[in-house]
């Protein structure tokens, strides 16, 4: 078996395995969630296999059914999507082990659809990184975008309406990228992404190529949650259960976020996009406003879950920020913020699903004594809150970091302001929830459980979703420790060569 | 909910067409080959014929014929056979979806091989399609409500 | 807001015919769409495949990968509808159907 076949692996172990959970679910419920870890075991074994190939060999083709492209369909992995599958399979991984009691809980009639959809969701979006023709991309978005919604939808009260919204809109983003793909077949009669960047430059000055670029940039803006885009994100991710808000906010977008890089500086060359059409200047713009205004509207919350939803809207905010500024380092800054943002983000709806679990509200006002019921996990929380604020062990400082080098490169003072400002608003939304826990005086009143503080004791959510959290909140502190690696092993030639200027 | 009328007419048609609407689908899912048809278009004609028993006989007595159960079965048999056909073409040495190594199990040359690598994954669409369908049907005209015992 | 929706309707409307002009001719056998990968299926799909209906030779074999993600799409579109609406029991929110 040669190497190559991890990266068809990685998709069609979890594809595959919702079948057999629905099918061997409906005899035997107990089925599932092993079933459901062992696929996405296999899917990340198998993630690590294609990113340890491309670091030793180079890039990945995989030619599905054996047809070279443009004829057939190629799956390319490279440094810019391998290093992106392990991030999704992992915590994919790491949801799943945490999904079980949080969901007897809360679904407990319908755990077996939702591993199955469960799965359908993590395959479309490994699907979406890794193939190298457009329509493909296209087909697993569905897959993703479905699957999303319905996992959205099964949660509380007021949560199918706020999928339908998601529907809507998310439709539109996937219906404006579909026609993008149109409008680009035909003028090219390709749906290779290779075979694309190879024809495209003589045809820049097409009217067609350029409104196919633009109905990209909007479609894919659509449905990464990019701010002024954004309406379907807070109620969405604030009414689904925690396991869905933990898997789809750290993935969802940033997925999206990989493919607007990958038609930015793939498809199309970057001078295109810097300097044909100055969209990134543009979009830089959108970033900053979209940094200042999710931060501020994360401050205006009580509620954990809404208020990590808009603090979402913000970090899309930089990861834009860093595909804007378009050179070397606003983009490794980007890139590696993907990954971080991941994982914090992560790490808070774990969090946040734990105390959901375990005290049945989230209302920040009532978390007082909450880190002697649970102090494992405020830790978490503490952790992932330094590090969305950028304290410099953490990762989140990293990423920052080199965003605002991106900044300096590119002279744009400015952003580097609102860099700084939107770290400010980040200590004052996350400290005041540590504060609330950790350093108000305790009130009977205001506690969840009411009584007095000597009675409160050590109540911990279960062994099974602690573990995960913790896992990923020990994931943050090493990526900060390890990011001198990670950027010069992988995310430094995930950078286009000809990007320097 | 659906109410049954009893009208004979009806009842009697149906019974007569939906063999007929069955071995049709099963022609438009063969002949995809040769002409316009195929997994999609044969599956939704095998859903309708469904369909249509439940239009005229009632949920309660075709969910009898087919179970949800059943229908969840044959949904995940329809997709299990596309994507184990291109399993099956991973294991035997090749690359996912290359039908040209079921030669190595088959007594065929290579094109015939993907011709009936076609074949089969077809009928797993039409089995999927077919199953979505009715599913989709069950579950909006009942609210998915178990059927009444 | 409605004001706001009609621009935006016509902002795109217009988009889309701004992007059409540059179209290669209705039919034109020698637009992109025409000569870059099509020969090839045409000449080939027959002693490739053997099959002599070239639109099932693309949908199922040459990019057959489309088409199971495609058929995904409906399994997932069916066990999403599965996932919202089964798992009650009788009698428990029959208002709400």
């Amino acid at each position: 078996m040669t190497y190559e076949h991890f990266a068809i692996l990685a998709i069609i172990a979890p594809l595959m395995t919702s079948f057999l959970v629905l099918l061997l679910g409906w005899f035997r419920k107990g089925l599932c969630y092993p079933l459901t870890l062992a696929a996405l075991f296999v899917s990340l074994i198998s993630s690590i296999g294609i990113l340890d190939t491309v670091m030793a060999k180079g890039t990945i083709h995989y030619h599905v059914g054996a047809w070279a492209p443009p004829w057939g369909i190629e799956i390319v992995v490279d440094y810019l999507n391998g290093f992106m599958v392990v991030m999704l399979t992992f915590i994919a991984f790491v949801v799943a082990i945490y999904s079980k009691k949080s969901l007897e809980q809360e679904i407990p009639d319908k755990i077996v659809p939702y591993y199955s959809v469960f799965l359908l969701f993590v395959a479309g979006l490994i699907g979406i990184t890794v193939t190298g023709d457009l329509f493909n991309v296209f087909v697993f978005l569905e897959i993703a975008s479905l699957s999303g919604y319905a996992l959205i939808a099964v949660g509380e009260d007021g949560a199918p309406l706020a999928a339908f919204r998601y529907v809507i809109m998310g439709t539109i983003g996937a219906c404006f990228y579909y026609l993008g793909v149109g409008y680009l077949y035909s003028v090219t009669g390709s749906l290779n992404m290779a075979d694309l960047s190879q024809i495209l430059p003589n045809l820049y000055h097409n009217k067609t190529v350029l409104v196919a670029f633009a109905l990209f940039t909007v479609g894919i803006a659509l449905k990464m949650g990019v701010f002024p885009l954004h309406a379907w994100l807070p109620d969405g991710y604030t009414r689904a259960p925690s396991t869905s808000s933990a898997i789809i906010a750290p993935m969802a977008t940033k997925v999206m976020a990989y493919l607007l890089v990958r038609i930015f500086f793939t498809l199309f060359k970057p001078y295109f996009a810097i300097d044909f059409i100055p969209v990134t200047q543009f979009l830089t713009w959108i970033a900053a406003a979209g940094i200042i205004a999710g931060s501020i509207l994360a401050i205006a919350q009580t509620d954990l879950k809404r208020m990590l939803a808009y603090s979402s809207v913000a970090n899309i905010g930089y990861i834009l920020l860093g595909i804007g500024l378009a050179n070397q380092m606003g983009l490794i800054g980007g890139l590696l913020h993907i990954v971080n943002h991941a994982f914090m983000k992560g790490t808070l709806f774990l969090v946040t699903g734990g105390i959901v679990y375990k005290m049945g509200m989230r209302d920040i006002t009532q978390f007082r004594g909450l880190p002697k019921k649970m102090p494992f996990t405020m830790a978490a929380f503490t952790i992932a809150a330094l590090s969305m604020v950028g304290v410099p062990p953490t990762c989140g400082f990293f990423s920052k970091i080199y965003l605002i080098m991106g900044a300096i490169d590119a002279k744009q003072w400015f952003f580097i302001a609102v860099i700084l400002m939107s770290s400010l608003l980040n200590v004052v939304y996350f400290f005041r929830v540590v504060q609330m826990a950790f350093f108000k005086p305790y009130e009977p009143a205001y506690a969840h459980d009411g009584g007095d503080y000597e009675k409160i004791k050590m109540d911990e959510m279960p062994l099974s979703m602690l573990i995960p959290t913790l896992i990923l909140a020990a994931g943050i502190i090493l990526l900060g420790v390890f990011n001198g690696d990670i950027v010069s092993n992988a995310i430094q030639h995930a950078v286009p060569v000809d990007f320097l200027r | 909910m659906i109410i049954t009328y009893e009208d004979i007419i009806i009842k009697t048609l149906t019974r007569v067409l939906a063999p007929f609407l069955q071995l049709y689908a099963l022609y438009v899912l063969a002949h995809g080959h040769y002409s316009p048809g195929g997994g999609f278009q044969g599956g939704v004609i095998l859903g309708a014929s469904i369909i249509l028993m439940v239009i005229a006989f009632g949920l309660d007595t075709a969910r009898k014929r087919l179970t949800e159960k059943a229908d969840i079965v044959l949904l995940c048999i329809g997709l299990l056979i596309y994507s184990g056909v291109g399993a099956l073409c991973l294991a035997l040495g090749g690359n996912f979806l290359d039908y040209s190594q079921l030669t190595k199990i088959l007594p065929v040359t290579v094109a015939k091989a993907r011709s009936l690598g076609i074949l089969f994954v077809e009928t797993g669409v039409a089995l999927g399609v077919m199953a979505v369908m009715v599913s989709l049907f069950y579950d909006i005209s009942t609210g998915g409500l178990p059927p009444e015992r | 807001m409605k004001v706001f929706a009609l621009l935006t309707v016509i902002i795109i409307g217009g988009l889309l015919v701004y992007g059409a002009e540059d179209f290669p001719k209705w039919g034109d056998p020698q637009g992109p769409g025409s000569v870059h990968v099509s020969p090839r299926y045409i000449q080939g799909t027959y002693i490739e495949t053997g099959t002599p209906n070239v639109v099932t030779a693309v949908v199922a074999d040459y990019r057959g990968y489309d088409t199971m993600g495609e058929t995904v799409v409906i399994f997932t579109a069916g066990v999403a509808c599965i996932l919202m609406l089964r798992g009650k029991k009788r009698g428990e929110g029959e208002g709400d159907v």
